[in-house]
């Protein structure tokens, strides 16, 4: 029988595996996935929680944090595509504009 | 519970400041498509003059009625109203001096408003909410019309590279942030603040208060979570720099100042000894890197991480006495140092471009206030408010926010930030003496920031190369200057006024600011 702690462990897991994709890829669309599946982790963690509780609310929210990443999923890849006409990558590391 | 779908009147008064600038914002969107040749300002400038009448409409609510509506998710206390009236000021003056920086006012671009507004919108759901899922989608409403305005500039590189960092890092914080509402809603059973606030502290709650913590921190822009702030700053066209530096800090600090004091403070968590290091480390790291910057615009973004620091030393007031009198000196300083900000970036905008799009101070900015006395006389005064000189509104800020400190206990604290505040003059006057007292010199050639770097698209659709190359820096248009001055203007009055009450009620109106600041904390609880 998997219980919640099993449910908990696996989208912690996830997050974690999330965000050292964000801090350490530097293919601009990886990264990109990265932080899709932090929020998708999130998203188990909701759903996973609402089971064990018996509660609704979980449920709704992962719906609001889905309208959310697709949102973000929008600007993002416009930010990346903007990029990419004036460098031709979008490897991160090249971001080097800034600083003096 | 049962849920009676009852829409109070009063519910339709909460909710009205938010519809008005979201539907300013649809207004003009929608328009834009038909007209063409509209000063797209009028009807923004419009839509937060109504909203912030509507705010002020309030403003006579008894604190015993702070209302909620819609079940808790927002909250219409004098907390609320006040910050509802600073963003609503911040995204005003942005506007105007936007209307100023060539590129952005345009005629065609409406879309520059509408993002404005929807951040506004954004941001006053954000300061309102009682709830953390409400906060979360505030939180986002803010952030994503953000990120499209750092890359305003699409021909720029550094105006794209300042908005891929804000949007990376930012989503980064917002999961950290939503992955902190998850673990608390699973150990509290509610999103309410109140709620989370009455809750057993189980390991699971603290854990995501943590997060949250974390996820706030980011961002205010304090340090171990400040690394985007010089970049983002710096690439982001200066209008929306002040609007970031100014509506964006208030509105995060705004949040976290209401989580943590209906929610997150409890003596299960070290949150005391946490903050006092954050706000420690923030401050040395701010000031400190301050120091070597020659770019005038990641000077300010250092010294707005330093600022983040001097208000978190209220926020440990607040965690290490449980009276909530830090809470009210940090609402005094977010306003004091939002017009001090909008001000100094407004200069920023002015006399950068007329020195040869020079935003590297000492090099360009040399003798400048010589060329423009008036504009040199209020950076300078910007640059004392900033560092926290007497007559100025950063001095009485920093007064009430150290004064608040000690009567805490932290005098330790107070003693590190009192040597930062010494360290930063330094480099704020380091800006006044580029401007006042060295020589003249000959204009240097205006370099192309983006065209050694710009790189041609082959593809259908694409921009030319040559046309990228030759893109200029957005010139600062002559006819509309005006309106920066008008900004200045109020900035300076603003300050000053702000600054000449350390002994209260010595002049008309002061008290009663910070009377205002003392209330809306009060309604906290």
């Amino acid at each position: 029988m998997v219980g919640l702690h099993e449910y908990l462990i696996l989208s912690g897991v996830l997050f974690v595996i999330g965000a050292v994709g964000v801090l350490t890829r530097s293919n601009g669309l990886i990264l990109f996935m990265s932080l899709e599946l932090m929020l998708n982790a999130v998203n188990l963690t909701f759903v996973a929680l609402a089971r064990y509780t018996g509660q609704l609310e979980g449920h709704v929210f992962v719906f609001l944090v889905t309208a959310v990443a697709a949102a973000e999923a929008a600007i993002g890849l416009a930010i990346f595509v903007s990029l990419f006409r004036l460098h031709r990558s979008i490897n991160v590391d090249q971001m080097n504009a800034m600083g003096d | 519970m049962s849920y009676q779908f009852a829409w109070h009147p009063q519910v339709w008064t909460l909710l009205a400041p938010m519809m008005v600038t979201c539907g300013a914002a649809l207004f003009i969107l929608m328009a834009e498509l038909f007209v063409k040749n509209v000063a797209w300002k009028w009807p923004a400038l419009f839509g937060l003059a109504a909203a912030t009448a509507l705010v002020l409409a309030r403003w006579n609510t008894p604190l015993a009625q702070a209302e909620e509506a819609l079940w808790g998710a927002l909250r219409a206390d004098r907390f609320t109203l006040f910050l509802q009236v600073a963003i609503l000021l911040a995204a005003a003056l942005s506007i105007l001096s936007a209307h100023s920086y060539g590129a952005l006012s345009s005629t065609r671009r409406g879309e520059f408003y509408v993002l404005v507004l929807l951040a506004t919108t954004g941001m006053m759901v954000l300061v309102s909410a009682g709830d953390l899922i409400t906060m979360f989608l505030g939180l986002e409403l803010l952030s994503f019309p953000t990120y499209v305005l750092c890359g305003f500039l699409r021909r720029q590189i550094k105006s794209n590279e300042s908005a891929l960092k804000y949007f990376v890092l930012g989503s980064f914080a917002s999961s950290i942030f939503l992955y902190g509402v998850a673990l608390v809603w699973g150990a509290a059973g509610s999103t309410r603040l109140v709620d989370i606030g009455a809750a057993a502290p189980t390991p699971l709650l603290l854990l995501g208060t943590l997060l949250l913590v974390i996820g706030f921190l980011f961002k205010v822009g304090a340090a171990p979570f400040h690394m985007w702030v010089p970049d983002v700053y710096e690439g982001a066209p200066t209008p929306v720099t002040m609007f970031m530096a100014t509506a964006v800090k208030l509105a995060a600090f705004g949040a976290f100042t209401r989580a943590l004091i209906v929610a997150f403070l409890r003596d299960s968590l070290p949150l005391e000894g946490i903050l006092w290091w954050l706000a420690c480390v923030t401050m040395i790291v701010g000031n400190l890197s301050a120091l070597t910057q020659v770019n005038i615009k990641r000077l300010l973004a250092f010294s707005s991480v330093a600022h983040a620091g001097y208000m978190l030393l209220g926020l440990t007031a607040v965690a290490a006495s449980g009276s909530t009198d830090g809470a009210a000196a940090v609402l005094y300083y977010l306003l004091a140092y939002t017009f001090m900000n909008i001000g100094a970036f407004t200069v920023v905008m002015l006399l950068g471009r007329r020195a040869e799009g020079g935003l590297l101070f000492e090099r360009d900015w040399s003798g400048i206030a010589r060329k423009h006395p008036i504009l040199g006389l209020a950076m300078a005064l910007f640059m004392i408010a900033l560092g926290g000189l007497p007559p100025t509104a950063g001095f009485f800020g920093k007064y009430s926010l150290f004064r608040t400190a000690i009567d805490a206990g932290l005098v330790s604290l107070v003693v590190i930030a009192v040597l930062n505040t010494l360290v930063s003059v330094y480099y704020y006057l380091r800006v006044i003496v580029a401007m006042y007292m060295r020589p003249e010199r000959e204009p240097s050639v205006p370099v192309l920031e983006s065209a050694g770097r710009a790189h041609a698209f082959d593809g259908p659709g694409a921009m030319a190369a040559e046309e990228i190359a030759s893109a200029p820096p957005p010139r600062l248009s002559e006819r509309g200057a005006w309106a920066a001055r008008v900004v200045v203007l109020i900035c300076v009055i603003a300050t000053l006024w702000l600054g000449m009450g350390p002994s209260r009620g010595a002049v008309p109106g002061m008290s009663r600011i910070m009377q205002w600041a003392e209330d809306a904390v009060a309604s906290l609880r």
